[in-house]
């Protein structure tokens, strides 16, 4: 028979440290049904984590844990992460969990290991995510499938032909994984035309965000930026969305490509929306100590981050807005504005998903009646956001997006200690994340 | 790789017997170093009548080995080491030789002749210097005779080095072993006393740190696996563009990837950053990445010219200074100083058409390497090249078949080299026993006919 | 909301009690009529009385079987009796729908069956109706009156409890309430041809410009919808089941069920406990395949009325023409 001892629970005090990210890789990201057209979920993860491996020397180390995930799953890979890390040279006594909140699945598997480490339940993590369109799951019709459970079901011969025999040519068409969102039928993009519209984010706005990312990406490529960052995949070195020579004229002449009913207000062309992207990133987190111990770099601290999600099924809220919520009560909580930011990193799910947020936060009437703040949270100086690109150049492989932005956050913080970076990433369901790193 | 299906064939009983009959090549199987193998599989003779020859035959006594100084007719050798140190004129040869020439046709395939001489250059008396370069035609030549996978190599001793010296043993092991397949008519020489033994001949790199750059594949690949094996730490680095193979390597090396262009002018700071960052440490440094551009002199074009220049020499002279420039690459107080290895190539030395700019950068890593040796020698390192000649790489699968065929045969063991033959001779060269060799290019070409 | 359903009145005094009809046997009868009409028109054409009685049949109520298949095309929670405990409107509808066929197919009734057009529905959604609860299902008809393309009426159901005394049945036994109002184009009440004041239809604010509201949602409606519906429904109207049984009947394509549309506008929203009223009125048909934009809108807590009212627009997100507006208003 045991017994709690209470005495020593009650008096017990949690002991948190400080979490640093220690680096990242990526593959560079490539367009749906390009480069990696052929690659699997688990082919792209395993690269992503073999090139984390490698670039710090993990090999035969068992890592405290590897979360990670994919939005876009075969049901065959119920543990993608796991069998990912065994095709890796880590200790394979290296435990893994797939993780998955939509577009937000790198930051939550970033965020809910740095909590671990904090408490001291793990020393080191990795956070990890992959998509891949090209690879998508298809899966059969919902009344197919029906039947053959049934089938499956039966005990006689007789009920399984019974079962059987229902079956008709209709059923068998493949289906494609849904993209739109299940309660409302619209796809990502016509919520956001929703929001853009509502927010009256322009269409020349939204272009000269795209573009900047564009220019951005590619200059940091160009100065080297990414070369302890990402790690080819496939003979591609850079990711295959980046038009380095686009230009607003270019641009401008593309007809919309969401929000088509909006007619002669629609402002969301191919352009200013991300593309379809396969890809994979991992990041490295450690304790303060483990970093020390195995001589590793310790780029940034994970300070916090935040859960945010809206009542968007009629409507009430952008589909894409939550990260509006979150920045508001993870700055409270760290009693922090936007002015005590050196860096903004915010996923360009939609050059208008960045403006209709920033648009936000310098609303009064929207800070007040939405976030209870008695004043607009601030304006976020633009020389600062997404200054190394963001995913309207790079692309967005769902999952790995949170990767990419936290180690290429951290590199941007490396080396100026104090300094504080912000992180917001939107997902489907309504729901976002923000982060904040600083600087070692 | 290109599978070498000519020697695979003339390995094969019927092929033994064609080949033969054909009057054909008949390039062996090469014994080549394996972890726990003896350095060589049966006895060795030592010949001569020096002082050197006795202490060479004790020193191979403390390896175990079967050590002879007379050997029974039709019993197979080895390895024949014949010792000229003691000869004063070309007529003191005779005894020497003849003796070796006697024993040759017992000399087991994969087996080993290895000439010990003093130093011709230092020699100022005619008969001494005639007698010595002597040796050194005797080994060439008979280095072209030896058959069966079989090599002859000298072993060149400064004029009152002694014989004890750490490299002595070190290179006498290394001209022995497996690890020496691909030399053959080259000679080693050993200018001081620097060096230490190791404790285990089997992990000669233990607890040291190398970067070897252009790892991701081919030789640079293979150097990272031989330097891992014998148990170095590494540092693997190419161009951003080869991360993914690069990845590999330093994954089955354990070790950790640097994705850098070494042309970069802040190269050899970034390497250095990254060494003391994961090891504090940084002990050898392998300039393997290079690139070819050919064209005929009258066709070049900057681009060609220039890029091969950049990379090939430019690029390592600049990271030698940085290098040099920094305490992290410089041990002092620990027993064996740090080692730059550097790839030169046989076009260096004998030229090549259509490698004007080739070349001319790798000839110019063999003047790089003997300059330098003396900044190397000031913190008790050393550095050195290695010369490949035809190695089976991606980039030689390349060549097309029939050129490729006659590289191939174009030496005395008639085939190709593979990676890790290059690798073997570098891992020597970075280690602590090669102290006393520096601002040597060494040739690892199966003594190739092109070139001297 | 202002609906004929405000009267409260539970219909002809004259109560006929008849058998669950099968609404199979009542498509096949009036296609059959409708082929004899074309030849010989039936008196009707003149017609202008409704028929003076209602009908009622006991109904063994939904089967937990229906349900899962009803749940399986609209989505939403399980009606397992922890989720969702009571029928959904719709659902409802969909098992008074028979004898408000029944009473229609009548010969008593004059206006033709087959071509009739669905104009609107307004239920009030009382009590809740379990899973497997019988209930008494009474209809009638009532308010023939002009219309600008034809003549209008409003075919009442009520699902009673299985106790209710079906004649003046008590208020508290009156479980679902709706009423659908029907055209029946080109027919003319007898003695006023054309004449007389139409009522104000929905159409006539079609003729404004429709202004989209913005979208919340989004209804991709496949050509099978029809048949889908038709599968839960029992349905089977052949202008809803493909564009050859609908071109029979002078549609160019199948139309999806104006009661499809009021499912999934309440799919979600409907309280569990019932206490609610809704109303749908259609304007241009869904013709399958298609895909709707969809606006929902909370309008807000009216204290004073103790409800929260949800208003509801569908409509052609490419013509910008309206199919539809909704209403619901639930207990706050």
């Amino acid at each position: 028979m045991t017994t709690i001892d209470r005495t020593s629970a009650q008096t017990r005090t949690v002991q948190t440290r400080d979490v640093v990210v220690i680096g990242g890789n990526r593959i560079p990201f490539a367009r749906a049904h390009g480069a990696y057209a052929t690659a699997s979920n688990q082919d792209m993860l395993t690269s992503g984590l073999n090139g984390l491996v490698a670039r710090f020397g993990l090999q035969g180390q068992r890592i405290g844990s590897v979360a990670g995930g994919a939005v876009m799953k075969h049901s065959k890979n119920f543990n993608l992460v796991r069998e990912s890390v065994l095709g890796t040279p880590l200790d394979p006594a290296t435990p893994a969990t797939d993780v998955q909140m939509a577009c937000a699945t790198g930051m939550e598997a970033i965020g809910s290991l740095a909590d671990k480490i904090r408490l001291g339940r793990i020393e080191s993590g990795i956070g990890a995510g992959v998509d891949s369109i090209s690879d998508a799951p298809i899966v059969v019709t919902d009344a197919l499938r029906r039947i053959l459970m049934e089938a499956n079901r039966a005990k006689t011969p007789g009920q399984r032909l019974k079962a059987l025999a229902k079956i008709r040519p209709g059923h068998l068409a493949p289906q494609a994984p849904g993209v739109n969102e299940p309660r409302t039928g619209m796809s990502m993009g016509e919520h956001m035309a929703v929001t853009a519209h509502a927010w009256g984010i322009g269409r020349q706005e939204q272009d000269e965000l795209a573009l900047a990312s564009h220019q951005n990406l590619a200059a940091a490529y160009d100065d080297g930026f990414f070369d302890d960052l990402v790690t080819p995949f496939k003979g591609v070195q850079r990711d295959t969305n980046l038009r380095a020579d686009s230009t607003l004229e270019k641009l401008g002449k593309l007809a919309p490509a969401f929000g088509r009913d909006l007619g002669e207000e629609a402002t969301m062309t191919a352009a200013n929306s991300t593309a379809l992207t396969d890809g994979a990133s991992a990041v490295l987190l450690g304790s303060a100590d483990y970093a020390e111990a195995h001589d590793l770099p310790q780029l940034a601290t994970f300070v916090d981050y935040e859960q945010a999600a809206v009542d968007f099924v009629d409507g009430a809220e952008g589909l894409l807005m939550a990260p509006a919520y979150a920045a508001a009560r993870m700055l409270e909580r760290n009693g922090l504005t936007f002015e005590d930011f050196e860096y903004f990193e915010i996923h360009e799910a939609f050059a208008s998903t960045v403006l209709a947020q920033i648009a936000a936060w310098e609303d009064e009437e929207f800070c007040r009646g939405k976030l209870g703040l008695d004043a607009p949270l601030g304006r976020i100086d633009r020389s600062r956001l997404n200054i190394h690109g963001s995913s309207l150049a790079a692309g967005h492989p769902f999952a790995a997006t949170g990767g990419r932005i936290v180690a290429t956050l951290a590199k941007m913080l490396h080396g100026k200690p104090g300094k504080l970076g912000f992180i917001s990433v939107c997902a489907a369901g309504g729901q976002g994340i923000t982060a904040i790193l600083e600087g070692r | 790789m290109a599978r070498d299906t000519y020697t695979e064939f003339a390995n094969t009983p019927l092929g033994r017997r064609l080949t033969s009959a054909l009057g054909l090549p008949q390039p062996a199987r090469l014994r080549r170093h394996r972890p726990g193998a003896p350095v060589v599989p049966g006895p060795v003779v030592v010949v001569g009548t020096g002082t050197v020859s006795d202490e060479i035959a004790s020193l191979l006594l403390t390896w175990d080995l079967d050590v002879r100084r007379h050997v029974e007719p039709r019993e197979r050798v080895s390895a024949v080491i014949a010792c000229f140190d003691a000869i004063s004129t070309p007529a003191d040869l005779s005894e020497t030789a003849l003796g070796l020439g006697r024993m040759l046709k017992q000399v087991a395939p994969s087996g080993r002749v290895v000439t010990v001489f003093r130093s011709p250059d230092a020699a100022s008396d005619p008969a001494l210097r005639a007698a010595r370069k002597g040796v050194e035609g005797l080994t060439r030549s008979l280095a072209h005779e030896m058959r069966a996978g079989a090599t002859a190599n000298g072993l060149v001793l400064a004029e009152d080095l002694d014989a004890g010296a750490p490299s002595v043993a070190g290179g006498l092991r290394f001209l022995l072993s497996g690890r020496s397949a691909f030399v053959s008519g080259q000679f080693l020489t050993v200018d001081s006393v620097n060096g230490v033994l190791p404790g285990d001949w089997d992990r000669p790199l233990e607890g040291q740190v190398a970067v070897v750059t252009g790892a991701a594949r081919g030789i640079g690949a293979s150097i990272a696996e031989v330097l891992h094996r014998d148990g170095a730490q590494l540092i693997v680095v190419d161009v951003p563009a080869a991360g993914e193979q690069l990845a590999a390597t330093a994954n089955r090396v354990s070790g950790t990837a640097l994705q850098l262009d070494i042309t970069a002018d802040d190269a050899g700071e970034r390497i250095l950053a990254h060494a003391r960052q994961h090891y504090g440490r940084l002990d050898i440094v392998v300039h393997n990445a290079g690139i070819t551009r050919d064209k005929l002199l009258a066709n070049m074009d900057p681009a060609r010219w220039d890029s091969v220049i950049a990379v090939n020499i430019e690029a390592q002279l600049r990271m030698n200074r940085a290098l040099l420039a920094d305490d992290l690459f410089n041990r002092p107080e620990g027993t064996s100083g740090p080692r730059i290895v550097s790839l030169a190539s046989t076009s260096g030395i004998a030229g090549n058409r259509g490698q004007t700019n080739y070349a001319a950068s790798k000839a110019g890593v063999m003047g790089m390497v003997a300059a330098s040796s003396a900044q190397l020698e000031a913190r008790h390192g050393t550095i050195n090249a290695v010369a490949p000649g035809f190695i089976e790489t991606e980039m030689t699968a390349k060549i097309p078949f029939a050129t490729r065929e006659v590289a191939r045969r174009l030496n005395s063991l008639n085939q190709g080299g593979r990676p890790d033959d290059v690798a073997e001779t570098i891992a020597y060269l970075a280690s602590p026993a090669a102290g006393g060799t520096s601002g040597l290019t060494l040739r690892v070409c199966g003594q190739n006919l092109v070139g001297a | 909301m202002t609906d004929r359903i405000e009267e409260q009145s539970t219909g002809p005094v004259d109560v006929r009690r008849i058998e669950l009809p099968a609404l199979k046997d009542i498509y096949v009868h009036a296609g059959w009529e409708s082929a004899r009409s074309a030849v010989a028109p039936r008196s009707s054409g003149a017609a202008d009385e409704l028929p003076g009685h209602a009908v009622v049949a006991r109904h063994p109520g939904a089967s937990a079987q229906q349900l899962e298949q009803y749940r399986l095309l609209f989505g939403g929670e399980p009606f397992d009796g922890v989720h969702r405990r009571g029928l959904p409107s719709v659902l409802a509808h969909i098992l008074a729908f028979p004898v408000q066929m029944g009473l229609l197919a009548e010969e008593a009734f004059p206006l033709p069956l087959m071509g009739m057009v669905h104009l609107s529905n307004a239920v009030e959604h009382r009590r809740r109706v379990t899973v497997d609860e019988p209930v008494q299902i009474k209809a009638w008809t009532e308010g023939l009156r002009p219309h600008r393309r034809g003549t209008q009426f409003d075919a009442v159901v009520e699902v009673l409890a299985d106790a209710a005394d079906v004649g003046r049945p008590a208020e508290s036994e009156v479980l679902w309430r709706g009423v659908s109002t029907y055209l029946s184009r080109g027919a003319h009440l007898a003695g006023r041809p054309g004449d007389g004041e139409p009522e104000r239809q929905p159409e006539s604010s079609e003729r404004e410009e429709f202004i989209p509201p913005a979208k919340t949602g989004q209804w991709r409606l496949g050509a099978d919808m029809g048949r889908r519906y038709a599968a839960v429904s029992g349905d089977w109207n052949p202008i809803h089941i493909s564009s050859v049984s609908a071109r029979m009947l002078g549609m160019p394509r199948a139309i999806v069920h104006g009661m499809y549309a009021a499912g999934r506008m309440l799919e979600g929203r409907e309280p569990d406990d019932a206490g609610h009223r809704w109303r749908i009125t259609f304007e241009a048909p869904m013709r399958l395949p298609c895909t709707v934009a969809f606006h929902a809108e909370r309008r807000g807590v009216d204290a004073s009325a103790g409800q929260v009212v949800e208003t509801f627009t569908g409509w052609d997100p490419r013509k910008g023409r309206r199919h539809f507006t909704g209403e619901l208003a639930s207990p706050a």
